[in-house]
């Protein structure tokens, strides 16, 4: 049996892009299912987000958003982009509230949710009630594994549903990519483990291009105890405490690190100088110390709001008495699908929005811009999808999709091997050693071929219906979105935000360009262009 | 109109293994045709050659050619056929006399041709002469661009010249040379574009060696001149500096003389790695030769060609550009000392068969080579196809794929593109980044290239042709990332050393995933 479904717009993916654009849709009438490959609104970026917007409201100018965002973003970012982001941030934020979020403005953005609320889920719970309330369809437990093109055209998509244990097929007259990064991709990380770059792996094989695929943020600041989760450190403990290595000298004063505060404004080059002490065999058990016993000692607990309470830290941590660990762990995606600011790729019918789409943060994303990039882009991307569905028609799709609904049904046939699970962390492991905060020729090599392997094993998966098929069909697309990292990273020989090389630390400025990758045939194609013209 | 040919034999290639293999068949009886993708001997790595034969004569015994050949080869050589190679190399070498090739023996080599400076062509015009007063057939401007195979067995092969051409043959030879003109530093005809691994490897045959590629290493590099190899004093006693003045060959520790013939591999590596660590200039380099000049004078310089270039590069007033030129392929089909293949009805025999020179050959084995293992792959060809019938292979879907090359489409360089990769990438200095990087602008070009179309026949060709360039350059790149270690010609940056653990063959097949390469 094969689910059919049939819609106007499809937007894949309910974070914060996909939410914002299907509020967008709903609006003006247009019908609009959003499919998602758990639960809607959960299993996402945003709903782990710190919940801070940066955006020129609260007496920060639009000027000031601007140069925040290129200096974070080492001048590579596309203008155009920010600009979009910069004139239209404000006034997206602050509209949050008219779909349910309580919004506190505050100098330079706003935070989302009531007190007591956890992380993100503010943002995007309250968004898929509202869309709830207006009846609008979500499909839920569904990956979507592949566009089929009529002539250049995206006209529908395959995909598996978990729950049903069968193939679904949507008809749609356009798609808004919005399905995220890729921040799951490596070992430690805070987002959600579904964020596994099916997007990337997606828009790529329908045609679309990909950019700025080597810059992968990496969140300095986060707990390395051993049976304790890597959650994010900030707030006191970070502004009063003490970053050391286990010769006790303070890292960021010896790598030079001051831009602060560091959680927004130095998330590249404080990750690397803690990789670099423990590199050079000066952290403790691939982590270095943060040592905020005063802090501790004499805190508030109102301060500790968010992250961990002061109670955590001092039973759990014993932060009061002793300098705990701390690591970086992956945190963003900078790269993504080349598109304009109406989320439009060049494929005709696909249209992306948030984290999938790339450009907007060069190099390197300043703190806040994310959840601004998805409300602003994601509305712009809805906005210009809807014009191009006016005069399209849904196509028959069954005889295209053959294939594709042949190969998923085949992936469940065997009965031996290993599970997507174990090939997936190690495919963690090895983006996470090789392919991370520092990297060299020999790192990428390694990482490479490690990756070759796990596609030969991917290929003999124990795949049986239901979630552990679903997380096959994912696995070969967290396989290729790491290969487009790889590739890109292998590229770029110099150092520049996100993106560190051990074997060329410079900056230079011959490589002030953008790298894109493109399909050619089964190759992937690496090419260059200008700042400003990847589109 | 479709032609069609009905054979005993086919020799593909009219290098020296070809013609040596189509004398034998021709004189064991056997109907034979000779197809070559140039005039029939032309455009080979045989006319090219200055002519000479390593040999157990002159005073040098059979043991110590074979030795001689292991050691070049880092012991990677299969040791069967270098001994059928050292026992047979006299007797084959004098017996060309019979064809009509003019002979002089030395200290272990024998030397061909009674002009000097034709020598290659002394040693390929007699054969071709020889043979076209036998009843033998030359199929000539015919790119071959797929073996037939019914049940396994290979059955003739379809090729193109104006038109498509078929041949059915009970068995067929390969002779149709490397791979050397893959790079843009050579000093092999640059149609040596490795046509040979890729038919063969698309058959289903196994491939041996194929990272290993043999670099002169002083080649002119001067721009606007030819890429001339610069032999005898101006290297011997002329000081080689990288663009810092430094001298290469002590530096290197480089101390096995003459630098020639002696230090090829340890030479070429030097001035590459020089290179790849910005210390070189525009790619290159420099002997300093003013001091051996001003002591001997321009007259070292015997061919009146070559002293030309020199005076017009100003040899005796500055230092000049130099660079290592590809020379040599030590790759190939895997075969039997008969030249039989893992594939029924495939004989091999010259560069294109691998396993004789090992990691490095040695000067003078490669001509010995081509005629002790030609002349056996021609009798047992002959062999076989007394026993085999003659089979109607289908050839519908190859010219299809042909046919369909032809269209209207711009004319990319792809050669061009392709010997560029291949020397910055695959060359002397190698590096698991850049073979990487290597294969993934391989898979591009490739795909461009499946997907091109050629407004005429000539451009048709060059597609077809550079379809299987990228087919064999792959193998080449793919077999050097697999060995992490270096050996003889074969030198990675980031596996300086050799290991024993490596010391044997690595070998490449086809599968449905692509090239699966085993040791």
């Amino acid at each position: 049996m094969v689910i059919h479904v049939q819609t106007d717009l499809l937007i894949i993916g309910t974070g914060g892009a996909g939410l914002r654009a299907a509020i967008e849709a709903e609006a003006a009438g247009t019908k609009v299912i959003l499919v998602s490959k758990a639960p809607a609104g959960y299993n996402n970026t945003t709903i782990v987000a710190g919940s801070g917007y940066l955006a020129a409201v609260g007496g920060m100018t639009v000027n000031e958003h601007r140069e925040r965002t290129f200096t974070a973003g080492k001048m590579v970012n596309d203008p155009g982009l920010v600009e979009t982001l910069v004139q239209e941030g404000g006034e997206r934020v602050l509209e949050l509230s008219k779909y349910g979020c309580v919004v506190n403005e505050r100098f330079g953005g706003i935070n989302v949710g009531a007190p007591g609320t956890v992380l993100g889920q503010g943002i995007t719970l309250p968004q898929v009630k509202y869309l709830r309330d207006k009846g609008v369809e979500f499909v839920e437990n569904v990956i979507v594994t592949k566009f089929i093109k009529d002539s250049d055209r995206v006209v529908g998509a395959v995909g598996y549903s978990s729950k049903d244990m069968d193939v679904v097929l949507f008809q749609f007259k356009a798609v808004l990519l919005a399905s995220g990064g890729a921040g799951a991709l490596f070992k430690r990380t805070d987002c959600p483990l579904k964020t596994t770059g099916d997007g990337y792996s997606l828009a790529f094989h329908a045609g679309a291009r990909l950019r700025d695929m080597e810059y992968c943020q990496f969140f300095p600041l986060a707990l390395a105890e051993p049976d304790a989760p890597a959650l994010l450190v900030d707030g006191p403990v970070v502004w009063e405490g003490k970053i050391l290595n286990v010769l006790g000298e303070d890292i960021p004063a010896k790598h030079n690190v001051t831009a602060r505060p560091y959680i927004a404004k130095s998330r590249d080059t404080l990750s690397r100088a803690m990789m670099m002490e423990i590199h050079e065999g000066s952290g403790v058990e691939g982590a270095v110390l943060l040592d905020a016993r005063e802090v501790v000692q004499n805190a508030d607990p109102d301060q500790f709001h968010g992250m961990a309470s002061l109670d955590y830290y001092k039973e759990k941590l014993r932060a009061h008495e002793r300098p705990f660990r701390i690591a970086p762990i992956s945190h963003f995606t900078m790269g993504g699908v080349v598109a304009n600011s109406d989320g439009e790729t060049g494929v005709e019918g696909l249209f992306v929005a948030g984290e999938v789409m790339g450009g907007i943060h060069g190099a390197n994303r300043h703190g806040g811009n994310a959840l601004t990039d998805v409300t602003v882009f994601g509305r712009r991307a809805a906005l210009k999808a809807m014009e191009y569905c006016a005069d399209k028609e849904l196509v028959d799709i069954e005889e295209m999709a053959a294939d594709e609904v042949e190969r998923i049904e085949k992936r469940s046939k065997r009965e031996t091997g290993f599970t997507p699970a174990v090939v997936m962390e190690r495919l963690r492991e090895n983006m996470w050693e090789s392919a991370g905060i520092l990297r060299d020729a020999d790192m990428l090599v390694a990482a490479y071929e490690k990756l070759s392997e796990l596609r030969d094993s991917s290929r003999l998966l124990l795949a049986l219906h239901g979630k552990q098929l679903l997380a096959a069909l994912e696995l070969e697309m967290a396989l290729d979105a790491s290969e487009f990292i790889i590739r890109a990273a292998m590229e770029r020989k110099e150092s520049r935000g996100a993106h560190y090389r051990l074997d060329y630390p410079e900056e230079r400025e011959e490589w002030k360009k953008t790298i894109i990758l493109s399909k050619q045939g089964k190759a992937i194609k690496v090419t260059h262009a200008k700042i400003g013209e990847a589109y | 109109m479709v032609k069609e040919y009905t054979t005993d034999v086919l020799v593909i290639g009219s290098g020296g293994a070809g013609l040596r293999a189509a004398i034998e068949a021709e004189a064991l009886g056997a109907d034979v045709i000779i197809v070559s993708k140039s005039p029939t001997g032309m455009k080979t790595a045989s006319v090219v050659t200055n002519g000479w034969f390593r040999a157990a004569v002159g005073g040098v015994t059979e043991e110590e050619h074979y030795k001689a050949t292991m050691a070049g080869g880092k012991d990677i050589n299969d040791a069967a056929l270098v001994k059928v190679m050292v026992e047979e190399g006299v007797d084959r070498i004098m017996e060309l006399k019979k064809y009509g090739i003019a002979l002089q023996t030395h200290n272990g080599m024998v030397s061909c041709g009674d002009n000097p400076k034709a020598r290659g062509l002394g040693f390929i015009m007699p054969m071709v002469n020889y043979l076209k007063g036998k009843d033998v057939k030359l199929v000539e401007n015919c790119l071959i661009t797929k073996l037939l195979k019914v049940d396994g067995k290979v059955v003739g092969a379809v090729g193109l010249q104006e038109e498509p051409v078929v041949f059915k043959a009970k068995a067929v030879v390969l002779a149709a040379g490397g791979s050397g003109g893959l790079y843009t530093r050579t000093d092999v005809p640059i149609s040596m574009t490795g046509d040979g691994y890729a038919l063969a490897y698309e058959a289903g045959a196994v491939l041996r060696d194929m990272e290993f590629v043999q670099f002169l290493p002083v080649g002119l590099a001067e721009p606007g001149q030819p890429l001339i190899p610069v032999y005898g004093p101006v290297i011997e006693e002329g000081r080689i500096i990288n663009a810092d003045g430094e001298d290469l060959v002590e530096k290197h520790n480089i101390t096995a003389r003459p630098l020639a013939t002696m230090s090829r591999d340890l030479l070429s590596r030097a001035l590459m790695r020089e290179v790849a660590e910005g210390k070189g200039v525009d790619g290159a380099a420099l002997i300093d030769a003013t001091r051996v000049i001003k002591e001997h004078g321009m007259d070292l310089f015997r061919n009146q060609g070559h002293r030309n270039v020199m005076e017009a590069v100003k040899v005796a007033e500055r230092p000049i550009k130099v660079a290592p030129l590809c020379h040599f392929v030590m790759a190939g089909v895997r075969m039997t000392p008969d030249g039989e293949t893992n594939v029924p009805g495939l004989y091999v025999a010259g560069e294109v068969a691998g396993g004789v020179h090992g990691a490095n050959r040695i000067g003078g084995n490669a001509m010995t080579d081509i005629i002790v293992f030609g002349a056996r792959a021609g009798a047992a060809a002959t062999t076989y196809a007394e026993e085999a019938s003659m089979v109607d292979a289908s050839a519908d879907h190859e010219i299809k794929r042909i046919q369909a090359k032809a269209g209207e489409g711009e004319s990319e360089d792809y050669h061009g593109k392709l010997r560029e990769l291949m020397w910055t990438h695959v060359g002397v200095v190698r590096s698991g980044e850049k073979l990487i990087e290597a294969l993934n602008m391989l898979a591009v070009l490739g795909e461009e290239a499946d997907a091109a179309k050629g407004a005429d026949n000539a451009a048709v060709k060059r597609l077809l042709e550079a379809e299987m360039a990228i087919m064999a350059s792959v193998l080449t790149a793919k077999a050097a990332l697999a060995r992490e270690e270096s050996r003889g010609t074969h030198f990675r940056l980031d596996y300086p050393e050799s290991s024993d653990e490596w010391l044997r063959p690595l070998l490449v097949k086809k599968t449905e995933d692509g090239p699966e390469i085993s040791l």
